[in-house]
């Protein structure tokens, strides 16, 4: 049974696996090596990808894109006429079914066994969606990847002894940078950043803006005022960003009101109408810098990832910051779902009691910090982290406390979720109150052990530190997720779905 | 004597099998080489010519919003540039069937009285195809 990686993209989504020496892009039913991350509900019917996405002007309100923004949310991504609630999972389900349903054909056997990728960024919430989203597809989701960790492994890293790497990810939509640390086999998450409302379409936009006004200067009408007229100027502009990828000047040409006119473009031209975007970039890199702590000497090696690291600018500026070339070579459309594929192909080995092709080690690692809120020295309640964020998964520690009062007889114990100690900057994931027995002293120790297990499910448990008696365990459930009840019931439901 | 015969026919029978056995795998392997060989020819499109043919299809766009001079000349430019494509294997996607969401992109959709819904009202941008693969469907506006 084949073994499948998913780049679950907000726009776009791949598959890919390991067939041979390397890995390799599957193609959809449509002959597309991307799917289109749309779902339109065609009288009920979920519709998915390439022909959802060239439906979606017909049937605007049954039409649900960029699901994976709300992953981890509570409440609906979508309703129907009927009025049924579709969950983000639900909908994210739809689009990995028809996914696993694709590769399926292409590879002429059933696929049930996938790794799906996530950003960095994500937190458990998030990740616990992703992977309740593979569930109810009816997948078996071995495991989720970083989406910067997968096109690490695309290029190759997993086969270098050790380095810091920086993935400089710039998409359609979105752009991410993250900084890792490679040891062996092992990607560990030093520090990750993004713009979420950054990617290749503002630059279409600034340089559709510049042709429009060329165009009025010539004599001709706003092309942009008709929906027609914006359609064509943006195709043109476009195919213009992609020809200065590899040409030093281009023309682009616009039919309007009887007349053409053309406006000739440089690419000096085009990158300074668009400095303002890559500057917010390399403010991006900057911080994520800071945040893991390295200057540029420490880095070993730079990957560019997603489309738009295609022009030329930004090989150009992160050479500028970094002094020295980033690495290039792999198609940076398809650089995580290949990854993913390599990562898909070992865990699939591993559990079939086979030996893997391109053998991989991930280690998977908490995203964020957890901890309790605690008085600190000055009597200020603070965040107090107890496992810090990227402690490899399973993990178990604790930390001592002290009671404030003599014979004090209960705490109030919080579940935080975060890695600042200011408790504006954290989140407060449970709390609930424990009772003390009496005649305790002053500063009597209260022990809290927290455990984080391989399914990502937090555990805690407060103990009285004399006696090790146990004052009480909290297991979270986190309210945004489902429960695995509901999982059950949606897979239920799917597992007889038609999907077109 | 029904002994040897015995013998000679499950000799038959086992190198019919093996014979069947040998065929079926030579077949899977057949198939699987003009699997392989189609995809290649296919990537090979992608890499090489598909850029050069969206190219063409643009000019094509233009021609066909040209309302100015020349258009006769125009036009026939226009066509000439369709019979190349046809030529080399690329087919335009018809657009007087309805919306075809396999072949179709709704640009745009409205309501026009006296068009039944999924009609198409106009076309932005030719559609093309080849071999089955719409690697540009047409841009049209759909009644509602």
């Amino acid at each position: 049974m084949g073994v499948i990686g998913i780049d679950l993209g907000t726009t776009y989504s791949a598959t890919a696996i390991v067939r041979g020496p390397s890995p390799e892009i599957l193609e959809n039913r449509e002959g597309e090596r991307l799917t289109p991350s749309v779902v339109v509900f065609e009288n009920g019917t979920p519709l998915v990808g390439v022909e959802a996405k060239r439906l979606a002007a017909v049937l605007p309100d049954d039409c649900v894109e960029f699901v994976k923004r709300k992953m981890g949310e509570p409440g609906a991504a979508y309703v129907d006429a009927d009025g049924k609630e579709y969950r983000p999972e639900e909908v994210s389900a739809l689009v990995l079914k028809r996914l696993a349903a694709d590769a399926s054909m292409q590879l002429g056997e059933e696929v049930r066994d996938v790794v799906v990728t996530v950003p960095a960024y994500f937190d458990d919430a998030r990740r616990t969606a992703t992977k309740d989203a593979g569930e109810i597809a009816g997948l078996n989701v071995l495991g989720l990847i970083n989406e910067p960790t997968a096109a690490g492994i695309a290029y190759g890293l997993n086969k270098q002894q050790s380095g810091v790497f920086l993935v400089y990810d710039l998409g359609g939509g979105t752009f991410d940078v993250t900084i890792m640390r490679v040891t062996g086999t092992e990607f560990d998450i030093m520090a990750t950043g993004g713009d979420r409302n950054l990617g290749g379409f503002d630059f279409d936009n600034l340089l559709m803006g510049h042709v429009a006004t060329r165009i009025r200067d010539q004599g001709g009408p706003e092309v942009r005022e008709s929906d027609k007229g914006e359609a064509e100027l943006r195709a043109q502009c476009e195919q213009a960003k992609r020809r200065l990828t590899s040409m030093p000047q281009t023309i682009v040409r616009v039919s309007a009101e009887g007349a053409t006119f053309q406006v000739p473009v440089t690419r000096a031209e085009f990158e300074e109408l668009t400095a303002s975007l890559l500057a917010r970039t390399e403010v991006t890199v900057d911080e994520v810098m800071e945040n893991a702590g390295v200057d540029w000497d420490k880095i070993d090696r730079i990957l560019l990832v997603g489309g738009s690291t295609r022009m030329p600018m930004v090989s150009a500026m992160v050479q500028r910051m970094s002094g020295r070339m980033p690495d290039i070579g792999i198609n940076p459309d398809e650089a995580v779902a290949l990854g993913a594929a390599v990562y898909a192909d070992t865990l699939g080995a591993a559990a079939g009691g086979a030996i893997a092709r391109i053998p991989v080690a991930v280690s998977d690692v908490t995203s964020q910090s957890l901890g309790t809120i605690a008085l600190n020295e000055r009597n200020i309640a603070q965040n107090s982290i107890i496992i810090p964020a990227n402690s490899k998964i399973p993990v178990k520690r604790e930390k001592s406390y002290y009671t404030v009062q003599p014979g004090q007889r209960a705490v109030d114990f919080e579940l935080t979720e975060g890695d600042d100690e200011d408790l504006r900057y954290v989140t407060v994931l449970k709390s609930t109150e424990l009772l003390l027995p009496p005649g305790l002293p002053d500063e009597a120790e209260i022990r809290v052990v927290m455990a984080y297990d391989i399914d990502g499910v937090v555990h805690a448990e407060v103990f009285l530190g004399a006696t090790g008696q146990s004052l009480g365990a909290v297991e979270l459930q986190r309210d945004n997720n489902l429960g695995a009840h509901a999982v059950e019931q949606m897979r239920n439901a799917m597992r007889d779905l038609e999907i077109l | 004597m029904s002994e040897e015969l015995s013998e000679k026919l499950d000799v038959l029978t086992d190198l019919f099998k093996r014979r069947l056995s040998d065929d079926l795998d030579k077949r899977k392997l057949l198939e699987e080489q003009a699997r392989r060989i189609q995809q290649a020819e296919g990537a090979l499109f992608r890499d090489l010519q598909l850029p050069l043919v969206l190219g063409v299809a643009a000019v094509i766009d233009r021609i066909d919003r040209h309302e100015g001079e020349e258009r006769e000349f125009a036009l026939a430019i226009r066509d000439e540039l369709l019979e190349l494509l046809a030529v080399n294997g690329i087919r335009e996607v018809p657009t007087d069937t309805g919306f075809d969401r396999a072949t179709h992109e709704a640009a745009a959709a409205r309501a026009e009285e006296g068009s039944e819904p999924g009609t198409v009202l106009e076309v932005w941008n030719r559609g093309y195809a080849r071999h089955g693969w719409v690697f540009r469907p047409a841009r049209v506006v759909v009644a509602l």
